[in-house]
Formats: C-alpha cells, structure tokens, sequence
C-alpha cells in the first residue's frame, strides 16, 4: 500500500506542470516541535494529496522566498480590533500579488461557464481542519446553506452571492466531496464574484458548529437538516463551547464570520488562536496549525513560526518602547517616529515601507449638495477647487507636518499606482495666492469690508472645516487656516468624535472637511469602487449624490454633470467580464476626476511603515497597504523565519 | 499655650490684634510658605503680561524649526565678542531613515534685543501693541527668519517659551477661579445643610454623596460632552471652570457643614439667635468667620489637585483642546516615547506644573500652620 | 458630651445611658441603611444619564469604526442593531428594563438558565457577553494589582509621616514633604513615560505590562507601577496623617504621659499614632472602589489590564452596559465603604450618632 501511494505520488508529480513541485523531493518535513508532541501522526497523513498541496517559493511581489528553518514566535502588538487577528493569518479563496493578479489558494481551482452563469471550486483533496477533521464540500454548503443564507454570519447582504439582475441567491451544488457549483439566474461576471473582495471565504467547520445553529434562523435546505435546537439551548451549547455569547447575532457574528476571534475554532489558517482565547484577552497566542496544507520549496511544512504572540496596547507608545526591548518583531509606526526608533536600536531592526495607494496627503474637500445654494454653487465652480488649492504654500506645509519628506502634489495616484498622471499629480500646486484672489472673484465672491470674501447677495462666507479625532486633521487646521485668511477667506473649525462625525455628514449638515473619513483614491476601482463613484452613502466628496444612487433615487441628491458621467461608466465597468475594458472605464473614470478635482489634496502620499526585528527574515521589499490585500496579510506570515 | 516661649516684644498688641493680622503674622515667619508665595507672584504676574513677556504668537508656525531644541544664545561670533547672538538653524534630512538634523548657519548672526516689534496683540486685552519683552533683529547681513526659542520648538514650529506663558494664562486661572466657586458655593450649600439639618440636609448630602460615589472619568467624561465642539477658547475656558467646580464643591461642602454642625449649639450662637440676630446673620457674621481661615487653607489645597486634574483631562483628550494651550495640552503633546526620546525639551512645562503644585501646597500648609491658633 | 455621662446618678443610671446608647447606634444604622436606597436609587439615574449622554450610541461608532476598517454598514442594518441592542427604546424606558434587570431576574429567564444568576446587567455590546463575565475576566488582577499598590502606599508614607511629624521642620521632614509633593505634581501619565523609558535606557528592558510568568517577574514588572502609582498617593497619606500626628503630639495627654516618664517612642506608637491614624483609616471607604477599578490613565500609560482602562473604552465606544455595570459597581462599593466607616466611627465616637441625621 506504502508502495502503491509512494508510486501514484511519484507519478503525479511528474504529471503536474509546476515547475517547483518536480523539482522538490516527493518527502515532506515537519517541524521539530510537532515531531516532539508525538501525538500527531506523519506529516504527509496531515498534508493534502501530493498534487494537491500548495508549494510557497514566491512572495506577493513575485520576489523569491529563502528556504527559512523552523522555530520561534513573532511577536506582535494590537489583536483587539474584530479584524486584527486575522491579518497575519487568514487564509482566503484567492491570493493576490501586488501586480494584481491573483491565483487559487484555499480552493485549489475554479472555472466558470462561458456565460458565466455557473462557477465551479475545486477543494484539495486530503486537506485538514486544524483539528485534523477533513475539509470538504459539506462544509461548503454548511457554510452556505446554515451559516450565509440564515444569516448566522449576519453577513446574507454580501453582493457576491447575490444575481445582480434577478436578486436571487446562487443555488450552491455539491458534485462531489471536492467539487461544488455555484449557479446564478444570469452572468456573474468575475468582479463581482470571485474577485469581490467581501468574499473571501465559503467554508465553516460543520463538524464543530454543527449544534450552534438553532431551530428559528433555519433556511430550508437538500444538505442539512434543521437542528430542532432553540436559541437558549444554542447559546448554552456555545457556553459549553466556551463561547461565551449573550446572543444568537452575536454568537453567529463571532462563530461565522469573524471566527479567527475565538480560541480552538478550527479553521484552514496557517496559525490558530488558542483554546480559551479571543481577542479581548490581553495576550493572544496563535499557535502553528499542525495540519497546515502549505510546504515551501524544501518541502518543509509550513509555517516556520511556531506561533504568534499578539501584545495588546492601550496607548501609543508601549507598542515602541516593547519593540526597543525586543519584546516586539513587527511594529506599524508614524514616519516621525521612525527616527527615534532607528537611532536607539541601530542594527537591530530595518524598515520596510508599503507605497500606499492615498490619493495624496492633507486632503480637503467640499459639501457639492449643500443644503445652502450659496455654497452648493461655490463649491459646484471648478475656479472655487481650483483657488484653495493654489492658496496653500505646499512646500512650507510640507516642513511644517512632515520636515519636507513629503512632495507637493495633488490628489491623484501616486507614482507606481494604476493611472498614475505626471501632469494630474503636479496640476494646481504652484503657490499663487494672488490669482487664487482673482479666481475666488470670478467665482461671484465680494471682498467684505473685514478683509474676507462675501457671497454676491451680502451673505457671509463662513467656511467651516469639519475633522474627527484622531484624523491629524487637527494639527493641519490651523496651517491651512493662515492660507486661507491669507487669500480672504474665512474659516472656522469643528472636531468631533469620529462617529459624531460620520452622522454629520449623513445627514449632509457640513461645509468642508479635512481629512475625508472615505477619501478620494485606493488601488484601482476593483478594490473597491465606492471611493472612486458615487455609488453608495460613503465618501464625502460626492456626498448625497452618493445616496441618490445608493438609494434608488429615493433619498439624496440626484447627480448632474460629470457626477451622473461617472455613474455611466461605473454602470458599464460593472457589467463587463473583460479586463482590459475594465480598465479602460477605469481610466476614463480618473480623467473626470482630473478635470474636476473634487477633492484638494497639498502633498504626495504618506507611505505605511513597518519596523521589523532584523532577526525576523523573508519579509518582503516594496509592498502595498490596501484592503484588498488585507493590509498585513500580504506579507506572507506563514513564511517568515527567524535567524540570527 | 507656646507664646510665653515666643518674644514678648509687645504683648498688648499681640493680643488686640484680628485673627487675619495673626496669620499675617506667622505667615511671614514660614520661610517656605513666603518663597511659594513670591513664586506664585511671579507665575501670575508672568501670565498677566504673558503676551508682552512672549516673544511669538500662538499661531507663529515655522516649518524650519519643527521639534528644534532650545536655542543657544551666543557671545561670540567669530571670535569677536558681538553681544547675545543667535544664528537661524539649518535643517538636513535624510529621506531613507527619515531623520532630522540641525546645525547653526554661522554665515551671519542675529543680535538678541529687548523691546523688539513682533506679532500684534491685545496688551491686557485692552489695546493693540505689538512690542515684545525680547526678540532677535535682523541679521548682521540684513538676513530674517532666525528665531529665538528658550524652551525649544514644538512640532509645529512654535516657540514653546511662549506657548508655555500663554499656557499659564489657562492652567494657573482655571483651578483658581474654579476654587474660588466652589468655595462660595461650599460655603453656601454647605452652611445651610448645617445649620438647618432636616430634609435639606439629607437632600444635599445624598446629592454629595452620589457626586462623590461616580467616579471621575465618566463624571468628566460626560461633562465635557456638554462643550460644544468648535466654540471660542474663552466659552471653552468657561465651561472648564465650571466643570471642575461642579466636581470640587462637595469637599468645601462637607467641611463646612461639619463645623456647622460642630458651632451651632456653642453658647454664643445661642445668645446670638436669641438676641434676635437673623439666621443669614448669624452663619455668615458669627459662624462662618470662625472657621474661614481653616476653609481658605482647605480651598488653597485643592488648587493644586485641580491643576494636576486638568493635566490629565487634557490626556484623556477631555480638556482644552488646540490651537488653545493650556500646561496640560503641553504635556499631552510631550507625552509619547518617542518626544521624551528624540524631544526631551517638550518636558520643560512639568517643571512649571511641579513647581506651581509646590508652591501651592507649600502655601497652604503655610496658612494651615499660621491659622493653628495653638502655635 | 463626657462631662454628662459622668455627671452623678449612680451604676443604674450609668447602664441605662449605655442601653440608650446602643439603641441609638441600632436607630443609627437603620437610618443609614435607608439613606442608602435614595442614594443609589440617585447614583443609578445619574450614572444611566451620564454614560448616555454622548449623542451618538454604540452601533453609530461601531459603523463609523468598521467603515475605517472598509466595511460598510447599510442603514437598514444599523437599524436593526439598534433594534436588538435595544437602543431604540426611550431613555426611560431603558433605564427601567435595565435596573429591574439587576435587581431581580425571574428564574425562568433565559438568562438565569444561562448564568445561573438572578441579577442580569445586561451585556457588552463589544464583546457581545454579559457584563458580569467580562467584569470578572479582569477582576482578580485588578484587585491583586490595586492591593499590592495599597500595602506599597501604606507601607512607605505611614513611616515616613510619623518620622516627619517627630521631626518637624527638619531637612528629613522637608525632603519627605518634598517628594510627597513631588510625587502628586508630576502627572503620573507622563511619569509612567518617562520611567518606561528610562528603564529601556539603563536596563535595555522598557518593563511594559506585567510579567505574570512568576512571582519575581511579576515584581519586577511591578516597580514601574509601584513608582507611578505609589507615589502619587502617598503623597496624601503622608500629610494627613503628619499633620494628624503633630495635632496629638501637643494634647495634653502626650505632655502628661511624658510627664509620668512613658519612654518617647511608646508614646509616639502608642497613643499619638493610634490617635492619628484613626481618620486615615476611617477614610478608607474609597479603598473598596479603587480595590475595584484601579488607576485609570497610569493603567493605560502601563499597559496593566485593569478595569480602569476597560471603562474608559465602554465610554469612549458607548458601550453602554458594561460601562454602566462597572461605574454603578463601583458606586456601590464607595457607598459600601462610607457605610461601613460612618458605622465604624459612630460606634467609636458617640458624637456623631447625633449629628449625622440632622435635627
């Protein structure tokens, strides 16, 4: 039998075309402190089949990876937020580099039908929960049929899953134990499918949350039948479970949705929080999962940490103080702490900077459907955006906030993002206060006789600045404010708690704000469309513009213009399956933004910092900070090591 | 029971003299108490003419001398004795570890000079001057832009030395004003609940009970949810005082009523209430007169706790806020590893808090001492 | 007072006077029980008012933090948060179902079911579990924590106030009341900083958080906190109770027992200390709550998990029951504890017994 499988193993590898996998040696390798438990059996019994396990050789830049040795905890700060936990250590349906493409990771292949009405996943075969229960289709359509469609995970709202003519759900179908289709009433374009990025998993342990799933949220399903279980027998379950929840919402929210956040839940991980954690306990320890179905170029079983330790802060600046001590390997930082940190530990760490994909430093933008047509109008006037961008002296604010390690520039993408525009990021940045008075006249305004422009019908002209806490837009208030008294405008400013903020602007009581809470910018309108059009109630430039589309024409503010022009093609981008077209309205998308300029922005973007223990190896060059790449997530936890 | 110990230089005057000249007396002789005295004269005298004595506005910012350290003040330039000079910095970065350096541009130096014209400002708030105490002139080559900064720059350039005075206008006047009300209404809630008791009593203490059983941070929490945001610094001042007296009162309260109820069956109260004198009469002429020294030395101790209070709303982000600048918005701004790292000069306002606390206590256990008519 | 029960009458009067006595003590504590139900019927209203009082509730921050995060929250959906969390109802309302919930849970809820408990505070939005479970997850650090910090503060000031108060005016006397003062004007938010850093300097360790690996590295992580906290609060100790004891070194009683040849530290520890302490120790009602709670903003700076900095987030998240379970706890405790010590000092000191309800 021994025989039989070492035979079919060595014939599948030579069959299979990937060019690393000849190469390694069809013999795994486990790490000596699994080999030390002794209680887990061979490590290839916990790989999946041969063929079907994943080889790691390259980071998300393509870079390749250092054959690293086994060994050591990476010891983190943070891990209270409902997301933190999962950025070192979640495992999605698909893995993105930073080019953008992206290619099959938990699920070991897909393919869709040429009308793209049916989508096929293909499981690996022999992979393992992290308690060693087998993971297949069942737990798909569990996950489907019990968790998603009951709204366990409180998450049914999801689009992906979601027929965008008929608004029916998919109908999810197990073929076979490692094959399930997906199948919508019409196409389901990969966009908004695949690559949505709600979506990033399909799966839950039926074996282990089969009795947390009570009588009355019961959808009527072919593969599992209703637990007859009520909601207080659930909970008592979970208790037992030790989860301690006080509802059915919240027990689904936290078994099925965010599910890294509690101790012992299995999951495909590469690391797992230990039982009786979650992520309100002060330390977090996430322990290597033994059944882990990835193996580097050697055939080492990965991951090479043996865990992570997760540090909570409440203040800023015990994260940098343990990171001096050494008690931390990898530590998010401001740039102006950077120094300070770097002069007191000299070799012992390095810096590694994620470009990031803002749309500039410092940005500002205006209320276009304010509820005074004063202002609606001002704001509406390209001469307006135009003047408070020339009436600021960027390379004095540049010194002023970031010691002039920040550009002037503009909003627009920034250098080595998708679109990016010598001409667009340079446009209106020349300090020029003098034609910013010219233009603020043209724009109908009238010099008061306290120095400060007035509307034409007398009114004064009061621009006030909103901000939240916390934002830094406090800081660079008061700079801007000299600028803008500079050229006769008058301000004012107005700091709130950031969800105080957010209903203000809801509820579209505001004039200006700095510092948007949704800016302008990202990645590219596949990470996220809503920055770039006005789609939903979110970012602040479009406003109610934004909830007029967002709400069927029901609330809001319907968009004229250039404002409708971006829904136009935000509507034909959405229902194309082709790249390059999509790119295309993409573009065209950003060359309405460059002629209008909604929002202001003074300098080139900040870039993301990360501070890293030198002994921590394999973390990669020149990343991206974005959610579409989960932040963190993309720097490949599972295969850092640790060397002297 | 001690003044037979004490010289008797002239006896008769020592025993016709008032209760305050008595505690005049024995003031001066507490050497701690007259030094804390002289040091709180001068913190307040600094803070009345703050924007006289300082040389820059609050809202002078300059991007060349982001986080500088003090300035050094030269003598000699080139060899050659030119009088107190500073030179404007020069700033290097190194855009790979993100540092910051400054070295002196020795190409010329600027005079320090006292009476220098500068930012304009209201001079006590009643008319507009633009003369400081010092400053430096232009550059020994007509050069601008050099600055002198005693206490070093802040992150955004500003002149701490000045910001530290237009602190102590907020930080040395909030706690005291807020004393002074919390004392007169001390007094008043205090010596009615005494000297009435009954329902009123029991009213009033449970109200300082239940004051005095929630804890600070939610009590301040949900007071500084009544400041509105974006109101004038001077309405933020305002309800600041009045939030910390809300919280102080109590104590003055309780004292009061304790020796109300320790006065108001003595003799003398008696004779007066029965020779017809008024109640109001009677707390406020010959009750409260009894104990005032105790309460003045009970009200100048709370002062300090009340500075230190403030200091740590400001932490907590429930205080004054920027662009106004109180001593705990400095502190708030030095409080992070790495300004006390790469900035120690940001420290410089504790020495203030601490001594102004010092003094205060040092004050009070001065008075406390002086208004022990056993010593 | 004395002089009256001394005045003549004889053994008979003399019993009846402590028989009357100890009923007035009896009447004296019913009347301060009862006192108590007012208090805190006041102390819940104002606490219910005040952690309500932000204008935005907790699913308002909870979608302003997810949308932080990229996640987007439909109206719809906030809604029906809102629903289940119950913060659609009226204030009063709320306030009612939330403080009949404490007093008395039936025992055919569900959450006695669950919990086994008839007083239900409500749960953590946050954490989405009863209040109870999350107070206890930090309870017993809490109270290790605050009580090694008391038996810190006691144990230094209380020998350095008597060393003072025998010494008066001395340089040990002045450098004591120096540091004492020194200790309460540093802000111990900045203090904390500063030692962290420091300690990381001198050390290469910045000695954040607590060590809970052993005994002695739990210590060791202790100094930092002993410093900062400890000697903020000695402060107070060491001057009330200095000034408590220069108050009895001068009664006549001290003369007198100098006078009949008491050796001079007899007197000192004896009487004078004992007399001296007594307010120091009938002011220990808010001992209860602080052995609760601990220190808020040094915890934070610290890194000490305490319940302190868990509350300042119920409140600054609005988090409203948790924030409300843990003030309103820790009211009743300080009222607990000023109970308890008007009691204690009612039977010391028969004075009180008539001046503590009024007339």
């Amino acid at each position: 039998m021994k025989k039989l499988t070492a035979l079919l193993l060595a014939l599948t590898l030579l069959l299979t075309s990937t060019a690393f996998a000849a190469e390694t040696s069809a013999t795994y390798s486990e790490a000596p402190s699994i080999t030390a438990a002794g209680t887990y059996g061979k490590v290839e019994d916990r790989l999946p089949t041969a063929e079907d396990i994943f080889v790691s050789t390259q980071d998300a830049t393509g870079g390749d990876l250092a054959i690293g040795t086994y060994g050591g905890t990476i010891n983190l700060v943070g891990g209270g937020g409902s997301w933190d936990l999962s950025r070192p250590m979640l495992e999605t349906i698909i893995r993105r580099s930073t080019d953008g493409s992206y290619y099959p990771n938990v699920i070991k292949s897909y393919e869709y039908s040429d009308d793209y009405t049916v989508w096929t996943f293909h499981l690996r075969e022999g992979m393992k929960w992290s308690d060693g229960d087998d993971f297949n289709a069942d737990d798909i359509t569990f996950w489907y049929y019990m968790c998603h469609l009951s709204n366990f995970d409180t998450k049914k709202s999801w689009t992906a899953l979601i027929d965008k003519e008929t608004e029916n759900y998919a109908k999810l179908t197990k073929v076979d134990d490692y094959t399930v289709t997906w199948t919508f009433d019409t196409a389901k374009y990969p966009a908004d499918f695949i690559e949505n990025g709600d979506f990033k998993w399909c799966w839950a342990p039926s074996h282990w949350l089969g009795d947390l799933i009570p009588s009355s949220i019961y959808v009527e399903n072919e593969y599992w039948p209703d637990t007859g279980l009520t909601d207080e027998q659930v909970l008592a379950n979970a208790l037992a479970k030790g989860i301690d929840k006080a509802t059915i919402k919240d027990l689904g929210k936290a078994a099925a949705y965010n599910c890294w956040n509690i101790g012992g839940l299995p999951t495909l991980n590469s690391f797992v929080l230990r039982a009786g954690e979650t992520n309100s306990s002060s330390v977090c320890h996430l322990d290597r999962n033994v059944y882990y179905w990835k193996v580097d170029g050697a055939g080492q079983q990965l991951p090479y940490c043996d865990g992570i330790v997760y540090t909570k802060t409440s203040e800023d600046g015990q994260d940098q103080l343990m990171f001096r001590s050494g008690e931390v390997d990898i530590l998010t930082v401001n740039m102006s702490d950077i120094a300070s940190i770097l002069s007191d530990m000299g070799d012992a760490a390095y810096l590694r900077t994620f470009s990031s994909t803002d749309w500039g430093a410092v940005p500002v933008t205006f209320n276009y459907t304010h509820k005074d047509s004063n202002y609606a109008t001002l704001f509406n006037n390209i001469n307006f955006r135009h003047a408070i961008s020339i009436a600021v002296d960027r390379t004095e604010l540049s010194q002023l906030l970031f010691d002039g390690f920040l550009e002037p520039g503009q909003s627009a993408p920034q250098l080595g993002n998708f679109g990016y525009d010598e001409e667009w990021i340079h446009q209106w940045t020349e300090y020029d206060p003098e034609t910013a008075k010219s233009l603020l006249a043209e724009c109908g305004l009238v010099m008061g006789s306290d120095g400060f422009y007035d509307f034409a019908d007398g009114s004064d002209f009061l621009l006030t600045f909103y901000g939240y806490l916390d934002s830094g837009a406090v800081d660079q208030y008061p700079i801007l404010e000299k600028y803008y008294n500079a050229v006769g405008i008058k301000t004012a400013w107005k700091e709130y708690e950031m969800a105080a903020y957010d209903i203000e602007i809801d509820n579209n009581d505001w004039t200006a704000v700095i510092q948007p809470h949704t800016n302008i910018g990202g990645l590219s309108m596949s990470d996220r469309p809503a920055p770039f059009v006005p789609i939903i109630q979110s970012a602040e430039w479009y406003g109610d513009f934004g909830t007029w589309y967002g709400t069927k024409g029901a609330n809001g503010v319907e968009p004229t213009g250039d404002m409708a022009k971006l829904l136009e093609i935000y509507e034909k981008w959405a229902s194309t399956p082709s790249t390059e077209e999509r790119e295309a309205y993409n573009l065209e998308v950003y060359e309405i933004h460059k002629a209008n300029q909604w929002t202001i922005a003074y300098l080139q973007s900040e870039g993301n910092y990360n501070l890293v223990t030198s002994s921590l190896k394999n973390y990669p060059e020149d990343l991206v900070w974005a959610d579409l790449y989960m932040y963190a997530n993309i720097v490949h936890y599972e295969t850092l090591y640790k060397a002297e | 029971m001690r003044f037979f110990k004490k010289k008797a230089k002239s006896q008769e005057d020592y025993y016709l003299a008032s209760q305050w000249v008595l505690m005049g007396r024995k003031l001066k002789k507490h050497k701690l108490a007259r030094i804390s005295m002289v040091i709180l004269g001068i913190l307040y005298f600094c803070a009345l003419f703050g924007n006289f004595i300082a040389p820059y506005g609050l809202d002078e910012f300059d991007g060349l001398y982001r986080n500088a350290s003090p300035t050094k003040i030269h003598f000699m330039h080139n060899g050659e004795f030119v009088g107190p000079h500073v030179y404007k910095l020069e700033k290097n970065i190194d855009k790979k570890t993100f540092t910051v350096t400054y070295t002196d541009d020795l190409s010329e130096y600027y005079p320090v000079q006292f009476f220098v014209h500068g930012t304009e400002y209201k001079f006590l708030g009643l008319f507009d001057m633009d003369l400081h105490l010092f400053g430096v002139g232009t550059g020994s080559n007509g050069g601008t832009g050099a600055k002198i900064m005693l206490f070093g720059a802040d992150s955004l350039g500003r002149d701490l030395f000045s910001r530290v005075l237009y602190g102590s206008q907020v930080s040395l006047t909030i706690p005291f004003a807020s004393a002074i009300i919390s004392f007169f209404l001390g007094i008043l809630i205090g010596s009615l609940s005494g000297y009435f008791g009954g329902m009123f009593d029991i009213i009033v203490q449970r109200i300082i009970e239940v004051i005095g059983a929630v804890p600070q941070i939610p009590l301040w929490m949900a007071l500084s949810v009544a400041i509105p945001a974006g109101i004038s610094t001077i309405k933020m001042y305002f309800y600041m005082t009045i939030i910390l007296s809300f919280i102080n009162w109590t104590g003055m309260a309780r004292v009061v009523r304790g020796k109300m109820l320790s006065l108001k069956n003595e003799d003398y109260v008696m004779v007066a209430r029965i020779s017809g004198v008024s109640t109001w009469g009677i707390i406020w002429k010959h009750m409260v007169p009894g104990f005032m020294s105790y309460l003045i030395v009970a009200m100048t101790m709370s002062i300090p706790g009340s500075i230190v209070g403030e200091t740590s709303m400001s932490f907590l982000g429930l205080g004054i806020k920027s662009p106004a600048t109180s001593w705990g918005v400095l502190l708030q701004e030095a409080s992070s590893v790495t300004e006390i790292a790469s900035n120690p000069h940001k420290l410089i306002p504790i020495i203030f808090v601490v001594v102004t606390v010092l003094a205060y206590n040092f004050l009070g256990d001065g008075l406390r001492d002086a208004a022990d008519p056993y010593k | 007072m004395s002089e009256k029960n001394t005045s003549p009458g004889g053994g008979h009067f003399l019993l009846s006077v402590k028989e009357f006595f100890q009923r007035d003590l009896v009447q004296y504590i019913i009347k301060r029980l009862l006192m108590f139900i007012p208090t805190l019927f006041l102390i819940s209203v104002l606490i219910f008012i005040v952690i309500q009082l932000p204008e935005t509730d907790y699913v308002d921050r909870e979608i302003s933090k997810l949308a932080s995060e990229g996640e987007y929250v439909s109206q719809v959906e906030a809604d029906a948060l809102r629903a289940e969390y119950g913060l659609d109802l009226p204030l009063h309302e709320r306030y009612i179902k939330w403080v009949t919930g404490i007093l008395w849970t039936s025992s055919d809820s569900s959450y006695y079911r669950l919990y086994g408990s008839h007083h239900d505070w409500k749960y953590s939005f946050a954490y989405g579990k009863n209040v109870l479970s999350v107070i206890n997850d930090r309870l017993p650090l809490t109270i290790l924590v605050s009580a090694l910090i008391l038996i810190f503060q006691y144990g230094v000031s209380l020998p350095i106030a008597v060393y003072a108060s025998t010494h008066q005016y001395s340089i040990g006397d002045y450098i004591s009341s120096f540091f004492g003062f020194l200790g309460a004007a540093i802000p111990n938010f900045i203090l904390a900083f500063m030692l962290m850093y420091l300690s990381y300097k001198w050390t290469g360790n910045a000695n954040v958080g607590l060590d809970l690996s052993g005994f002695f590295p739990f210590l060791k992580s202790m100094i930092i906190p002993f410093l900062v906290i400890g000697t903020s609060g000695t402060c107070g100790i060491i001057r009330s109770v200095r000034a408590q004891m220069l108050d009895e070194v001068g009664r006549q009683y001290t003369l007198t027992a100098r006078a009949k040849g008491v050796p001079e530290h007899k007197i000192i520890m004896k009487y004078c200390f004992r007399a001296a302490i007594n307010p120091t120790v009938s002011g220990l009602g808010g001992v209860l709550s602080t052995m609760f709670s601990g220190s808020t903003v040094t915890a934070m700076v610290l890194m000490i998990d305490i319940q302190g900095p868990e509350l300042l987030k119920a409140l600054q998240t609005g988090d409203v029951y948790l924030a409300g379970g843990i003030v309103m706890i820790q009211a009743i405790l300080v009222v607990i504890g000023i109970l308890l010590s008007d009691i204690a000092l009612a039977f010391l000191d028969p004075r009180i017994r008539y001046s503590g309800g009024g007339r």
